[in-house]
């Protein structure tokens, strides 16, 4: 089987409920880029990256150049074995991590169309039945926040991610993980997020003011050594992000013993390759997982499905169908939440019937 | 060149021998323990490869946080299968090892599942790969799988394994479960 066309789209995505961060990182309309391959065989994949607006060294504008430039590689390859196409465009075209996940992406939706088998079966085989979702809470004044979180929870929504900082105002912070978890009662998971928007100091008031509460902090500062001295000031559990990004730099967190818990996205991993690997480390280490991608709609949503669902529940904290936080739809038959969870009949293979995407072909 | 002394040395015999000889080739399994290789490993100049002492992922990590070595050994049957060897293979790739991808010893079939993810493995960690079957005198899959040429071994590229025994000369199963 050859590669023998690539074609990129940028699709604006629409967020339902504009969602803010830390240091004015906001999702309001987020360009998502998607990536087809066809073969001459007649088997496509599809692949999607869609990067947060100054969060990653990642913009979705950046995906066609970057595709420009590997394009030499992937024309005429065989597509079915995605690591050795991937360790091809390493060589070719270092860093540029989010631009080859829409790539990988797309090589394991052929690959797992050529074996006619669901993506799950490739990556580990079905482990779970259903896979926990969390809702992440948008920042803004803390009794809305709680109002959101009612509403998630009675959608069934049982972890709660709440973010911090985006008024760099550290008691107002205090103010969104007391009200949020007063809201949620006694069980839920709940978790204050910065995005690597604060300082030690800051942080480290926010932890101890409320270290009475059952929650967790997540990547307050922008290091792995910042993290360790607010999870150690603070004594509440800490859970990693933006620092954690490859084997290598997981292991530093989990030496530095401030990663319970660590998110691991499509985008900066650079496909469901690496992130494979990642998953198998972090069951090793005893990390806790939340599978997942920064942003994006229904194909990463299918990817990241895939992977949670063979990952054993041990591990998996949760899982993000991020096309919920967006609009338009891009397959009608994507997973879609019930009850707080992602059944299993919904994680079927990535094979997605697409509507014409939105926006120009390149 | 590697140079394989199966647990044989004390770690002080080791570094008498390699601080007294030229060669600057790889030493494998130089004494029992990781604790012992890793003291080694300190104090000579040759790139140390582990094998026996390496059971489980853990190990590896712990290997490697001590710069215990520069490569190892990567045995689907001793680590429990292809699963978590390829577990080991991925960690070794993103820590920069180069390893020894084959099995613990077997026929063509045993060789050959080994010699799939060696295959699957890029070319800069993959240090060589070691056939058992062409030592035995009995070849339960006559002619098929990773076979040598050359010096060099291909994996099959039909679907699957690309091995299947010839029953009649496995004679009778120890085992049959329905």
């Amino acid at each position: 089987m050859k590669i023998k066309r690539i074609s990129v789209w940028v699709v604006a995505l629409r967020s339902h409920e504009t969602y803010h961060m830390a240091d004015g990182k906001t999702c309001d309309v987020t360009p998502s880029a998607l990536v087809k391959l066809d073969t001459d065989t007649g088997i496509s994949g599809w692949g999607e990256v869609c990067p947060i607006p100054h969060d990653l060294p990642a913009y979705a504008a950046g995906v066609a150049p970057a595709i420009t430039e590997m394009a030499p590689v992937l024309l005429g390859a065989d597509p079915v074995g995605p690591e050795a196409v991937m360790e091809r465009l390493y060589a070719h075209l270092q860093g540029h991590f989010y631009a080859k996940s829409a790539i990988d992406t797309a090589l394991w939706d052929i690959t797992a169309k050529a074996a006619d088998l669901p993506l799950f079966a490739l990556l580990g085989g079905r482990q779970a039945q259903d896979m926990p979702l969390y809702h992440s809470i948008t920042c803004v004044a803390p009794d809305e926040m709680a109002r959101m979180a009612i509403e998630a929870y009675a959608q069934g929504m049982r972890q709660f991610q709440v973010k911090l900082g985006a008024d760099a105002d550290w008691q107002a912070d205090v103010a969104r993980l007391v009200q949020v978890r007063e809201a949620v009662g006694d069980g839920p998971l709940v978790y204050g997020d910065w995005n690597c928007g604060t300082d030690v100091l800051s942080a480290t008031r926010v932890g101890r003011a409320v270290a009475h509460l059952d929650v967790m902090l997540e990547q307050p500062c922008r290091t792995i050594l910042e993290c360790a001295h607010v999870h150690g000031a603070t004594g509440l559990p800490m859970k990693l992000d933006e620092s954690a990004h490859d084997v290598v730099s997981l292991i530093a967190g989990h030496q530095a013993g401030c990663m319970n818990a660590a998110a691991l996205k499509l985008s900066k991993m650079g496909g469901l390759s690496a992130m494979r690997a990642c998953r198998d480390l972090c069951l090793s280490l005893g990390t806790q997982m939340c599978i997942e991608d920064t942003w994006g709609s229904d194909i990463t949503t299918a990817a990241v499905v895939h992977l949670a669902a063979s990952t054993p529940a041990r591990g998996l904290m949760n899982t993000c169908d991020l096309s919920i936080y967006v609009g338009p739809r891009l397959a009608p038959n994507a997973p879609v939440r019930e009850n707080g969870r992602l059944p299993r009949q919904q994680a079927q293979a990535l094979a997605l019937p697409l509507m014409r995407p939105l926006g120009a072909r390149r | 060149m590697t140079f394989d002394v199966n647990r044989a040395w004390t770690p002080a015999t080791a570094i008498q021998v390699l601080n007294s000889v030229k060669a600057r080739d790889w030493v494998e399994q130089p004494c029992e323990t990781l604790d012992q290789c890793a003291h080694v490993a300190r104090r000579v100049q040759n790139p140390i490869m582990l094998d026996e002492c390496m059971h489980e992922f853990q190990d590896h990590l712990e290997a490697w946080k001590r710069a215990a070595c520069e490569g190892v050994k990567v045995k689907p049957n001793r680590v429990g299968g292809l699963t978590r060897a390829r577990q080991i293979r991925d960690f070794g790739v993103s820590v920069g090892w180069q390893m020894h991808i084959e099995d613990l010893g077997g026929s063509a079939l045993a060789d050959t599942a080994a010699l799939h993810l060696a295959a699957s493995t890029p070319e800069a960690h993959r240090l060589a790969s070691w056939l058992c079957h062409y030592h035995l005198s009995i070849d339960p899959v006559p002619g098929q799988g990773a076979r040598n040429r050359q010096g060099f071994a291909t994996p099959p590229s039909e679907p699957g394994l690309g091995v299947a025994p010839d029953e009649a000369m496995l004679g009778q199963p120890v085992a049959v479960y329905e």
